[in-house]
């Protein structure tokens, strides 16, 4: 065993990982090195001084004031009761989410499907926008009245965003409820 | 029987702040004795302890009873010492109003040479810089194995074993540069 190795074994030891074997080696470098062997003198006396001076007793009263200050508080409540507020924002997630899918494909006149095709299809048109600046240029270039044409022609397209948002917000409220339910973690 | 943790906690949330009077006194020593060997002076070991308690109290819904209740309230007891230090940027150590479990030597002379040396180790370990004391307090002086030093402190194992290893042998530097030092100064 070199000295690097005693050093890993030593830290072994003071972690009271004391197996037999690298016990035995341990000990055997330390009769022949000084400088380990002071090491682990040194170290013997530093953490068995902390070790035995770990707990330390409170003093008389303070369990007293602690008591009186928490009996000052509100008595706790389970937090279940409190899931009440997300309850009702992933009820009314739910219910907006319904208005929105029964209202879209009448009001545009187009069937449930194609609502869906064309929400998908306005990601797409989104995308080449951006990347287009169409708006932009619309709007940087003053042809305000062909920027609002354009903007027409996506407030159907709209609906399609509002409906994902909903449902994101109500799986997210309801997610919530779920975790507050659930005993917290550390 | 005596009821387990778990069961006073849910009395606690159900209203029954006597339970955690139970709580309190069955984890008194153990975070008194973290936050007095984290922090050093006595009258903020009596500010915190009352706060860590309170703080605890207020936090019992988000408890998880994979982990126990002790490394649970050491991680707060931790969090707010290292907090409260931050705050003060230092710390001061007061060996006359230590209250420690009674030390067996009856010699006075025996029992000064301890104190002096409890004394210089601790203040070796109050100078150690943050990231190394609160290991050393927590392993040597609390009994802390590492995975339970891996939640309290949100750290790998492997860091917290790092950074011990080498608080011991700052440790072990420290108090042989300080005996030099007295040799040279007589």
């Amino acid at each position: 065993m070199n000295c690097k190795e005693c050093h890993q074994q030593l830290m072994d030891y003071f972690d009271h990982n004391r197996e037999s074997k690298g016990l035995q080696l341990l000990h055997s470098h330390l009769d022949s090195c000084q400088g380990c062997r002071e090491l682990f003198d040194e170290l013997t006396v530093i953490l068995g001084t902390l070790e035995a001076t770990s707990m330390v007793e409170p003093e008389s009263g303070l369990e007293k004031k602690v008591m009186k200050r928490i009996q000052s508080l509100p008595v706790l409540v389970k937090q279940g009761d409190d899931g009440l507020s997300k309850m009702f924002m992933g009820s009314l997630s739910v219910i907006f989410t319904l208005i929105l899918l029964i209202s879209t494909p009448i009001l545009n006149h187009i069937s449930f499907l194609d609502m869906l095709i064309h929400g998908r299809s306005f990601i797409y048109r989104l995308s080449g926008i951006v990347l287009d600046c169409q708006i932009i240029y619309h709007f940087v270039s003053g042809l305000f009245s062909t920027f609002l044409f354009s903007l027409l022609q996506q407030i159907q397209s709209v609906y399609t965003i509002a409906l994902f948002m909903t449902v994101f917000l109500g799986v997210k409220a309801v997610y919530g409820k779920l975790a507050v339910v659930k005993n917290g973690s550390i | 029987m005596e009821p387990s943790d778990s069961g006073l906690i849910q009395k606690c949330l159900a209203g029954n702040q006597d339970a955690f009077a139970e709580i309190l006194s069955r984890y008194k020593r153990l975070i008194y004795s973290v936050i007095y060997n984290l922090m050093g002076d006595s009258q903020e070991v009596n500010d915190l302890f009352q706060e860590v308690f309170i703080r605890i109290y207020k936090s019992l819904h988000t408890y998880n009873s994979e982990y126990s209740f002790a490394t649970w309230a050491a991680k707060i007891a931790t969090n707010v010492c290292l907090d409260r230090q931050r705050q003060k940027k230092f710390h001061q150590v007061s060996m006359e109003e230590m209250v420690e479990i009674s030390d067996n030597r009856e010699n006075p002379e025996d029992l000064y040479l301890a104190k002096e040396q409890k004394h210089k180790i601790r203040m070796a370990v109050d100078g150690l810089p943050e990231k190394y004391r609160v290991p050393v307090v927590l392993f040597h002086q609390q009994g802390f194995s590492y995975g339970e030093m891996a939640i309290i402190l949100n750290q790998p194992v492997s860091i917290i074993k790092n950074r011990l290893y080498r608080a011991r042998l700052m440790l072990r530097d420290t108090l042989a540069a300080n005996r030099e030092k007295e040799a040279v100064s007589r």
